[in-house]
């Protein structure tokens, strides 16, 4: 005689599943063969040096046109995430923070943070955020993460600095609350200051519904969000993983180890 | 030289209809329709062999059969809202139509059909009915035929504090029609007026509408006159404004062109004393196989007078738009400021744009400027706003929002405004449509 056991079908799945993932750019291949599994509520970070193709999934995993995918699968709560525009994406529930966050002339950056928050709710078939509560949910958020209304006033990251671009990009994930978040550099560029603001940002917004995968090259972000799993990309696949103990590791000692298993 | 079959057939039109035109009996004016009709004649309608018509062509008026011409003017016809509480004249197939109207009396102020003042007025629209801007065709063209307009005059520091509005509506009937108002706008010393002028028509119609607008601006005074050309799908729309600014006086112009097949809006400035300012701006919205042109021609005359200019717009389809910008600073003008700028998005393979600004400077000490850009939609800022969720359709109509936001901005809280917001929407939606399609 058996016993199964039946878990809830919500419990067994992963949230992130990537498989066999090949994409190339303008016909050069970048990705070949990354796999990388993450479930609900980690905290994955992902190092590898320069030109590895760290940005590269990303973009692959939101949708960018010109990032193809010639091989393998990417799953997202179980579903197909290749079948789905970049918007659909995000209306699931995904959200990437840019390395280089995008300058959009003559759209404020208020006016872009309700149309976001409202076509995602109007994606999952809810109402949309009056005024009055969009503006008091989004100075919540920019009290703790010291955005004036100003810089809301001004274009979406028009003559902002660095520091301001980042933060800005941690504000627009505590505003869309995404079940996953793939953090792309938010830590490049940042002052002391800013860093523990950003560090102490992402921290809050961690929580068993929401998984981040952080591609990072400091150890110094990972002090605030620490990883369940550290993975290192080079050439275009995951070459090692371990605990929060490798980023540590590898801030000692570089690369010159994996590089060669890429290879 | 030869004249296009259209010219030839407006010449024999022409000759048919002199009698009946508006104001028979008026020797002045019967004498100006005679000169105007002996200077077109001469040359015709313009073609692309005309430097200044090189980009936009008007044969398809060669297909238009002018013998009859009979418009519908008692026609109920669909108005758009007022834009306010201000007075308002209605010109519907060239007629003016006094139950669609509303005249309210204001201080300082008489805004009346043309053929109102025909009689009592001589000495004001005389010159301005005579005015052919130096053999211009089209404006010979519109002196020879000569129907109703419009005539704003406003006394000597008269602040008009309600916008006044016109509207020119065309019903469309099965035959092309041509219509030529002359209207005027005469601006004491230091008084203020804005006027929106508003051309519609119904879908499809084939109608040739040759509209001209003398702006007279004295000292001090302040004119705003914004224009809203959405015209029915097969038309021909030119209209031709010429407007002399006197010392610090102001011309605030701006124009949306929507509609037509092939339209042209052509500003002619001349800043005649110092501290003249005349500001135009625009934005054009064109898809199908329209032709959108807007041309200007500023002449700084004296000393110390300034010119801003802004003309942007969107194209999709296979739509092509012209911008023609010329400023010309004479000998002795020191101390001028001009600058003009036309950009342009471009939002399908095909559309075009052809853009020629043109400095002709004669005097030392100035301050001119031109600049031109055409491109597409930002790809990494459409898939910015995809990535945050917002449909690609809509990111694409914020873009094109915010593109267009800096001319628009121009006339932020006037009423034309709400009209320009509307019809930019209103044009994405259906651009969209038909790239779907
Ligand atoms: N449009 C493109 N055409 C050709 N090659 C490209 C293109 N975009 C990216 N690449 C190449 O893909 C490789 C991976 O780039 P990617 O931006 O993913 O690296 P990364 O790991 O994020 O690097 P970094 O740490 O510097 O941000 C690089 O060699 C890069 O030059
Ligand atoms: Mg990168």
């Amino acid at each position: 005689m058996s016993i199964n056991v039946h878990q809830p079908e919500e419990f067994l799945k992963n949230m992130l599943e990537i498989k066999n993932l090949h994409a190339s750019v303008d016909g050069k291949p970048i990705l070949k063969g990354l796999d990388l599994t993450m479930g609900p509520g980690e905290v994955h970070a992902i190092m590898g040096p320069n030109g590895s193709g760290k940005s590269t999934l990303s973009y692959v995993i939101a949708g960018r046109d010109g990032y193809e995918v010639t091989e393998g699968s990417i799953l997202f709560n179980g579903r197909d995430l290749m079948e789905m525009e970049p918007d659909e994406r995000a209306g699931e529930g995904l959200f990437l923070a840019f390395q280089y966050p995008v300058e959009i002339p003559g759209v404020s950056t208020m006016n872009f943070l309700k149309t976001s928050l409202n076509a995602i709710r109007a994606y999952r078939g809810e109402d949309e955020l009056d005024a009055m509560d969009f503006l008091k949910f989004v100075r919540e958020q920019t009290a703790t993460l010291n955005i004036t209304d100003e810089l809301l006033k001004r274009a979406v990251n028009v003559g902002f600095s660095g520091g301001e671009k980042k933060r800005n990009e941690v504000l627009q994930m505590a505003v869309l609350r995404p079940s996953l978040a793939v953090l792309d550099e938010t830590d490049s560029g940042l002052d002391v200051d800013a860093l523990k603001i950003v560090g102490e940002g992402v921290t809050s917004l961690r929580s068993p519904e929401r998984s981040m995968l952080v591609i990072t090259h400091y150890q110094r972000l990972l002090d605030y969000v620490v990883p369940d799993r550290v993975h290192v990309l080079a050439g275009g696949k995951i070459v090692a993983s371990g605990d929060a103990d490798l980023a540590r590791e590898l801030e000692e000692k570089g690369y010159a180890g994996f590089s060669k298993a890429a290879a | 030289m030869s004249i296009t079959s259209a010219s030839r057939a407006m010449l024999d039109r022409y000759e048919a209809v002199r009698e009946t035109l508006p104001g028979q009996g008026i020797e002045w004016l019967a004498g100006l329709r005679e000169a105007a009709v002996q200077s077109f004649g001469r040359t015709g309608l313009p073609t692309p062999k005309v430097e200044e018509w090189k980009y936009t062509n008007l044969r398809a008026l060669d297909g238009f059969d002018f013998s009859e011409t009979p418009g519908n003017a008692d026609a109920a016809v669909d108005l758009p809202d007022a834009v306010g509480a201000g007075p308002r004249l209605v010109f519907v197939d060239g007629v003016f139509r006094n139950d669609l109207s509303q005249l309210r009396d204001f201080d300082g102020l008489r805004f009346t059909p043309l053929a109102d003042r025909l009689e009592s007025g001589a000495d004001l629209i005389q010159p301005r009915l005579g005015d052919l801007g130096g053999d211009q065709p089209l404006l010979a063209l519109n002196g020879a035929f000569l129907e109703d307009g419009y005539v704003v005059e406003v006394a000597e520091k008269a602040e008009i504090a309600a916008t006044l509005e016109i509207v020119f509506a065309d019903t469309g009937g099965d035959a092309p029609t041509a219509r030529q108002p002359r209207n005027m706008i005469i601006a004491g010393a230091g008084s203020r007026v804005r006027i929106i002028e508003t051309h519609l028509g119904a879908a499809p119609s084939q109608q040739f509408f040759n509209g001209a607008t003398m702006v007279t601006v004295a000292e001090g005074a302040t004119v705003e006159h914004r224009r809203v050309q959405r015209q029915g799908a097969g038309s021909v729309h030119v209209n031709t404004v010429r407007a002399r600014i006197d010392g610090g006086g102001i011309y605030d112009s701006f124009v949306l062109q929507q509609g037509a097949a092939v339209a042209r809006d052509e500003v002619q400035v001349g800043l005649t004393a110092e501290d003249s300012v005349a500001r135009l701006n625009g934005v054009y919205l064109g898809d199908g196989s329209q032709v959108l042109d807007n041309t200007t021609v500023v002449r700084h005359a004296t000393r110390n007078s300034n010119s801003e200019q802004l003309y942007k717009g969107a194209l999709t389809g296979s739509a092509r738009a012209v911008f023609q910008g010329n400023i010309r600073v004479e000998a002795g003008a020191d101390g001028t400021d001009g600058r003009m700028t036309n950009k342009t998005l471009l939002l399908s393979d095909k559309a075009e744009i052809d853009t020629k600004p043109q400095l002709e400077i004669f005097a030392d000490d100035v301050k001119c400027s031109h600049g031109a850009t055409a491109g597409e939609l930002d790809d990494d800022a459409l898939f910015y706003l995809r990535a945050r969720g917002i449909p690609e359709a809509q990111a694409r109509g914020m873009l094109v929002e915010a593109f267009l936001g800096e001319v628009i901005d121009g006339v932020r809280e006037e009423p034309i405004e709400p009209l320009l917001r509307d019809a930019v929407g209103n044009w994405l939606a259906h651009a969209q449509e038909t790239d779907e399609a």
